[in-house]
């Protein structure tokens, strides 16, 4: 039954995408097929929560030829969790474009791209195995260069090069990673290149190949000197697409350090936290200074990613169970928060024409529930208590001041006022100022109120994430712990499968 | 056999990068064409040497060739054809649509200047 929820994740967008694929011209049956798998999704992940709450563990081994030789998908409590965060996010971008664009206008193959890419993105939440993650993330990839170019106009279309340019290169270094961690180590099982892995610490070529893997996974999360790729491509994006991609592809890439770091790689390589904690640094100081030069809610908002991303890493690089539940918390928080401001970003757009903020303005006397929404989740991101953006900052903060890294943890603090600043400039552009002439809101134009509709259920989840933080960061506690228990992984992978001389 | 293979995938790997660092979309995608030859070719180096060794077709004695890194090649192929796929879709448009195949012209046009038609800009 558990292993049916994990395999349920994995085949029910997959089987959505065909029959929406089979449906090219029937636009309303089309949409009622992807609400419908998406709420489908939702329902089985929060199963899947309860049921790894409960468990810890739910491994299935496919076609039941066990680690050693077949292929195993995993998930724990981080990563069920991450998943049902992400199909909450994409049903509440479903909705949205529900009410963006009508159904005989909308691009047919828009939703099957969305299912396409849930499918990655949940087999890389639950991959067991090294090549199998290689794979689920070209599955994303695809999906994503895809829905990059797909409704581009000629002038944005050329966005999508550097994109692709760097994530392919990005996948290349997997494959040889994949190839160099098979010949080391004779195997692509997660659970057992971690045993292998910690049987030969001090051999130099575990931490050669855990710096390459580590590199791989700070390119799709876009840290430090990798980011290029993001900024510039991601505000051509439609605005639901934009917060599905602003939402989750990053922080994937943020995961799978996590994972990687805790539990696949052995725990003395103080170098690569090191390195991780400094890149994490300069990742969220360059991210909110780009954001700050940028004119444009969309591009704004888009920079900022970055620098979010750099807190998480900077948790990550800190490696203690409590970092590793407050990025946990931080990653879970921005899923939310950072979407919510995109898709409001979009209905800025729709009333405005533009996003531009020397054209928008007067958006707060006409409809102040829209800046309400934008108000809350901004000081979230820049972290006013009680909001959910407040305790993901507060506690990685404390850790940095427990372990006595005095420097970063003041520039996590600077980086908030930077933060807050950046907010301040779409607050007074786009909502405060009077509108400019000639180019005034229309409250006429159809669907921003159902579009707003959609992003209110965000605002109440990050809202409810910040008001009854005690249990969100108690279940996150309980899944940084786990997250590190290499012992446990491995013994939940590998426990009672005959080795046969393996 | 296995000296002169690494050092085949090192060439390949040196020379996808300069073709892919060059400013033309023809080169680029040869480059990246190349790349992911080469990283293909680096993860059949996997299995090791074929000499002495047997394929491991059907039961016999002896120590086999590693059968996995082919297996592992073959999805690799069909993703780097997929993706390079994709990408000459993509030059395709981005050539259509600006009328370039040269990346240092297409990405040095501001927006006022891609706006105009060609024809009002050669006047």
């Amino acid at each position: 039954m558990n292993s049916l929820l994990l395999i349920g994740l994995l085949l029910m967008p997959l089987f959505s995408a065909a029959f929406l694929l089979l449906l090219r011209r029937r636009c309303l049956l089309r949409r009622g097929l992807l609400l419908v798998a998406s709420s489908l999704q939702v329902v089985l992940a929060w199963m899947l929560v309860l049921t790894c709450s409960d468990v810890g563990y739910v491994v299935h081994s496919l076609g039941s030829w066990g680690p050693f030789v077949g292929i195993v998908v995993v998930a724990d409590m981080t990563s069920s969790l991450l998943v049902l965060a992400g199909a909450t996010l994409a049903l509440v971008c479903v909705a949205y474009s529900f009410f963006q664009t009508l159904a005989s206008t909308e691009h047919p193959l828009r939703g099957v791209l969305i299912q396409f890419l849930m499918v990655g993105v949940n087999l890389s939440f639950f991959a067991g195995d090294l090549f199998n993650l290689f794979v689920a993330f070209e599955v994303l990839l695809l999906a994503s260069y895809a829905l990059m170019s797909l409704e581009a106009d000629d002038w944005d279309v050329k966005q999508s090069y550097p994109f692709l340019a760097l994530n392919v290169l990005g996948s290349s270094f997997f494959l040889m990673a994949c190839g160099a961690v098979y010949a080391s180590y004779g195997t692509l099982n997660l659970a057992l290149l971690s045993e292998r892995m910690l049987e030969t610490t001090g051999d130099g070529r575990g931490a050669v190949l855990a710096a390459l893997i580590l590199t791989v996974f700070a390119i799709k999360a876009g840290a430090f000197p990798l980011y290029f790729w993001l900024p510039n491509s991601y505000p051509t994006l439609p605005a639901p697409v934009l917060g599905l991609f602003g939402g989750l592809l990053t922080k994937l890439g943020v995961y799978l350090l996590m994972r990687f770091t805790g539990t696949v790689f052995p725990p003395n390589l103080d170098y690569h936290y090191l390195v991780l904690m400094w890149m994490g640094g300069v990742t969220m100081l360059l991210g909110v200074l780009g954001a700050v030069s940028r004119g444009g809610v969309q591009s704004i908002l888009s920079y900022h990613i970055l620098s979010q991303i750099g807190y998480m890493i900077l948790a990550v690089g800190f490696y203690t169970p409590y970092a590793f539940a407050a990025c946990l918390f931080f990653i879970l928080h921005n899923i939310f928060v950072k979407s919510c401001l995109l898709l409001n970003g979009g209905v800025v757009i729709v009333l405005n024409g533009t996003d531009e903020l020397k054209k928008t303005g007067g958006l707060w006397k006409l409809a102040p529930l829209l800046g309400l929404i934008f108000l809350l989740q901004a000081l979230s991101l820049a972290g006013i208590p009680p909001l959910s953006g407040f305790w993901g900052k507060y506690m990685i903060v404390l850790e940095g001041i427990r372990l006595r890294e005095f420097f970063l943890a003041a520039l996590a603090l600077a980086v908030s006022v930077l933060t807050l600043f950046s907010m301040l400039k779409i607050w007074l552009g786009a909502y405060w100022k009077d509108a400019v002439a000639g180019y005034e809101p229309d409250l006429k134009k159809k669907g921003w109120k159902g579009m707003s509709l959609a992003m209110g259920v965000l605002v109440l989840i990050s809202l409810g994430m910040g008001l009854v933080a005690q249990h969100f960061v108690g279940f996150c506690l309980r899944a940084g712990e786990q997250m590190l228990d290499a012992a446990a992984y491995r013994q939940a992978v590998l426990g009672g499968w005959d080795r046969r001389g393996l | 056999m296995l000296e002169e293979s690494i050092i085949m995938v090192g060439l390949l790997v040196g020379c996808s990068i300069y073709l892919i660092l060059q400013s033309s979309f023809v080169r680029i995608l040869l480059g990246f064409a190349m790349l992911s030859n080469a990283v293909n070719m680096f993860v059949l180096l996997m299995s090791g040497s074929p000499d002495q060794r047997q394929a491991p077709v059907v039961i016999k004695d002896g120590p086999f060739v590693d059968p996995l890194p082919q297996a592992l090649v073959l999805t690799a192929i069909v993703i780097g054809f997929g993706v390079l796929g994709y990408m000459v879709m993509l030059f395709y448009r981005l050539f259509k649509a600006c009328g370039t195949t040269n990346s240092e012209d297409l990405y040095s046009k501001s927006r006022e200047t891609f706006l105009i038609e060609p024809e009002e800009a050669e006047k």
